[in-house]
């Protein structure tokens, strides 16, 4: 496995999606080192789509739905943070950051804020360093 | 605002699992994926006329693809959207037996349409292709060297998913019925019913107070509206197309868009009716005040009935406008109504000293040039600093603090006109018959208030009127008016169209845990004849909650599967090549 920073970002296709698509219109750049998963809603991420990308090898998980009370349909951004939240908990129990893990809010016309969380999870694995499953990823 | 998370229960949920609808037949299970491996697939890369083929150098990337295992066939292209792109992808696909394709180029929330149709038209099931987005998540953001290294993973990842698609069911449905069932008395409910008759749409009102009869408009809509009310109902009256059931209630609703049964309760009867589509027209209504209460303090309803009385004797009223932070469910138009109130009486008796108390002054609209017209006639508008008082030895004082000038003031009062409390009766047996979330304050949830105005988390059902909260007369026409023309667009529409990104139960895997039933937003999954969970696909939305909360893992989604999803994620954590 190489040494760059891999970030992946499960995006809801009615929010965080389409403020990336935003983002990208207005030509506000981030980091390439985030990868975005399209998803239909926020809630349809497991807890298992984030540990297993642990497992293959990223830095940080981010689930980015679309702001509460807002979803388009209806909760499933509060069921993907229950998600979120149990994720950071599996994690921190076998001793990797729970900070590795966010559940962010995201409405589609905000094309400033996509760029903002990305910055947000690569500083983190900025300070916390890559992830140490890393190394024993092959 | 916090939505709270409706779990389905009681009632609600024993009608769904108690249903005795069979299981749909060739209801598929998700194939195996062992099943689709082999199928090939093709890459079409966009240079989108420079705008991505400027940052991302495509040939490099079309190499990369080409270098996969799963891609059969690679080509770099100007435009793949245009129409003479994508007949020259319909030939690829034939010409070289694909499969599956992955377009890299724009976002799928712009282009996915396009290329449906596109696989649809080439022969493969509608969701055999995956959109790699290399042009705004890619190109546009991202400088030169980044961005094609990026693109290979992109195309990488998306390919890794398109290896693992499967064919989605989808449906094209008859409409069973084209005419509309319009439940409501008041004003909304006959406008509604006229939009929708006008455009030729047969349409059954049931009126459960049984105004329609009594030819007497709802009480709190004085004035031009008793009139519009009146002469709407006339003409509905006298068109064939509409059927008035008065005095009846609907007292069970199922079914789908196109596809309704319900069973209205008249006075004749029980009766079995069909339609296609649905309105509530509801009106909160005000509430009476207590028994017990000093009769000299009374609502704005009852005051505006004792305008239309034309008996006003009493020189000094006072009106106390409550504002919205109040605990209680007041109307919008509160400020509105009290001013028109006080310039009704104004015109009845010009003497008349009348003072209006309220902290917020809410004049939509034109209605302020009511607020001016009060002003001028020698109306006192106070704003309140802190509680209002009412003294009630001897006459009537309203004991007030006006904000501006700190004084405190001791007003005579022959009569208190307080604001009125709305209240939607029976809203919650309505809501678990048609089964719509009702918030905390009582009202109807609306699923898309900004972009389908007026739709319910029930496809096909709308509301209009104040069913989903208080309004102004004026907004209560423009509501119904927005839910008839949604309606109708339904009712007109050639078939129903179902299926796509659906979810799925694997009976083998349900342990009838009822989660999946509880959770779902729009009442999808039901337990069916062999008692097992079944979604039924012409309801599911395709958000997927229900997927990752099935504790047996019995359910996934076309289009999103765990597979596919973890199979995207761990390629694009380790593809590039680098
Ligand atoms: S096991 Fe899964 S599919 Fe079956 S009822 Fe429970 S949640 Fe629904
Ligand atoms: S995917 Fe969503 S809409 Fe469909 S059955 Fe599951 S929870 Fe309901």
């Amino acid at each position: 496995m190489s040494d760059r920073m891999r970030i992946v970002g499960f995006c809801c296709s009615h929010g965080a999606y389409s403020s990336a698509d935003l983002a990208g219109v207005m030509r506000i750049s981030y980091s390439p080192s985030v990868m975005i998963i399209r998803v239909p809603c926020a809630g349809r991420i497991d807890v298992l789509h984030i540990l297993r990308a642990f497992r293959d090898g990223a830095d940080a998980v981010f689930v980015a739905g679309c702001l509460e009370g807002n979803c388009h349909f209806e909760y499933g951004n509060f069921e993907a943070r229950k998600m979120v939240e149990h994720a950071k908990r599996l994690l921190s129990d076998i001793g990797i950051e729970a900070e590795r893990v966010e559940m962010f809010n995201v409405a589609s016309n905000q094309a400033w804020r996509f760029p903002e969380i990305v910055g947000e999870m690569v500083s983190r694995v900025d300070k916390l360093g890559l992830s140490p499953l890393k190394k024993v990823i092959k | 605002m916090t939505p709270e998370v409706h779990l389905r229960k009681g009632d609600e949920l024993i009608s769904l699992v108690t249903s005795t609808r069979p299981a749909r037949p060739g209801s598929r299970r998700l194939r195996s994926v062992a099943e689709d491996k082999g199928d090939r697939i093709g890459v079409f890369i966009c240079r989108c006329g420079g705008a991505v083929s400027r940052t991302v150098d495509v040939d490099s990337v079309a190499a990369h693809a080409a270098s996969l295992n799963s891609v059969a066939f690679v080509k770099v292209m100007e435009f793949p959207c245009s129409a003479g792109g994508r007949a020259e992808i319909l030939e690829d696909i034939r010409e070289k037996n694909l499969g599956r394709f992955v377009v890299a180029g724009c976002s799928p929330r712009t282009h996915e349409k396009i290329f449906r149709a596109l696989a649809a038209k080439a022969g493969l099931n509608q969701s055999m292709f995956e959109i790699a987005n290399i042009r705004e998540q890619c190109a546009f953001v991202h400088v030169p060297s980044e961005a094609t290294a990026k693109a290979k993973v992109l195309i990488e990842s998306t390919a890794s998913k398109c290896n693992l698609l499967l064919p989605a069911p989808y449906e094209q449905i008859p409409l069973s019925s084209r005419k509309a069932l319009v439940v409501g008395s008041g004003l909304s409910a006959v406008v509604a019913a006229s939009h929708v008759s006008d455009q030729g749409f047969g349409v059954i009102l049931v009126d459960p107070r049984g105004t329609s009869n009594e030819g007497e408009a709802n009480s709190i809509k004085a004035g031009e509206s008793v009139e519009l009310f009146d002469k709407t109902l006339q003409r509905l009256k006298s068109n064939p197309l509409v059927r008035m059931l008065s005095g009846s209630k609907v007292i069970e609703f199922e079914g789908h868009p196109g596809d309704f049964r319900a069973l209205i309760q008249t006075p004749d009867g029980e009766e079995d009716i069909r339609c296609g589509a649905a309105i509530l027209a509801f009106d909160a209504s005000p509430t009476h005040a207590a028994e017990d209460r000093d009769r000299r303090e009374i609502t704005q309803a009852e005051f505006g009935s004792l305008l239309g009385s034309r008996v006003v004797k009493m020189e000094n009223i006072v009106m106390i406008v409550s504002d919205n932070s109040s605990e209680e469910t007041v109307g919008r138009g509160n400020y509105v109504d009290a001013v028109a109130s006080s310039l009704r009486l104004k015109e009845l008796l010009p003497s008349a000293d009348v003072t209006i108390i309220g902290s917020e002054a809410r004049m939509y609209g034109l209605h302020e040039l009511d607020h001016i017209r009060a002003q001028e006639r020698g109306v006192r508008f106070i704003r309140p600093k802190g509680e209002v008082d009412i003294k009630h030895e001897g006459g009537l004082r309203v004991l007030v603090t006006d904000a501006s000038s700190d004084a405190a003031l001791s007003l005579p009062a022959d009569l208190v006109v307080r604001s009125d409390v709305l209240r939607f009766e029976d809203a919650k047996k309505v809501a678990s018959v048609f089964k719509i979330p009702i918030n905390a304050r009582g009202f109807f949830v609306e699923s898309e208030v900004r972009l389908e105005p007026g739709s319910t988390l029930n496809r096909g059902v709308f509301l209009c009127g104040s069913a989903a909260g208080p309004r102004l007369v004026s907004e209560e026409l423009l509501g119904a008016s927005t839910a008839a023309s949604q309606a109708v667009s339904l009712l007109a529409s050639p078939f129903i169209e179902a299926g796509g990104t659906v979810a799925e139960v694997d009976p083998e895997k349900c342990s009838v845990c009822l989660n999946c039933i509880r959770i779902c937003p729009y009442t999808a999954p039901f337990i069916n004849e062999e008692s097992k969970a079944e979604i039924d696909i012409q309801t599911c939305q395709g958000c997927g909650i229900c997927v990752g909360i099935c504790p047996s893992k019995a359910i996934q989604m076309y289009g999103y599967t765990d597979a596919q999803l973890f199979s995207q994620a761990s390629a694009s954590l380790r593809g590039g090549g680098t």
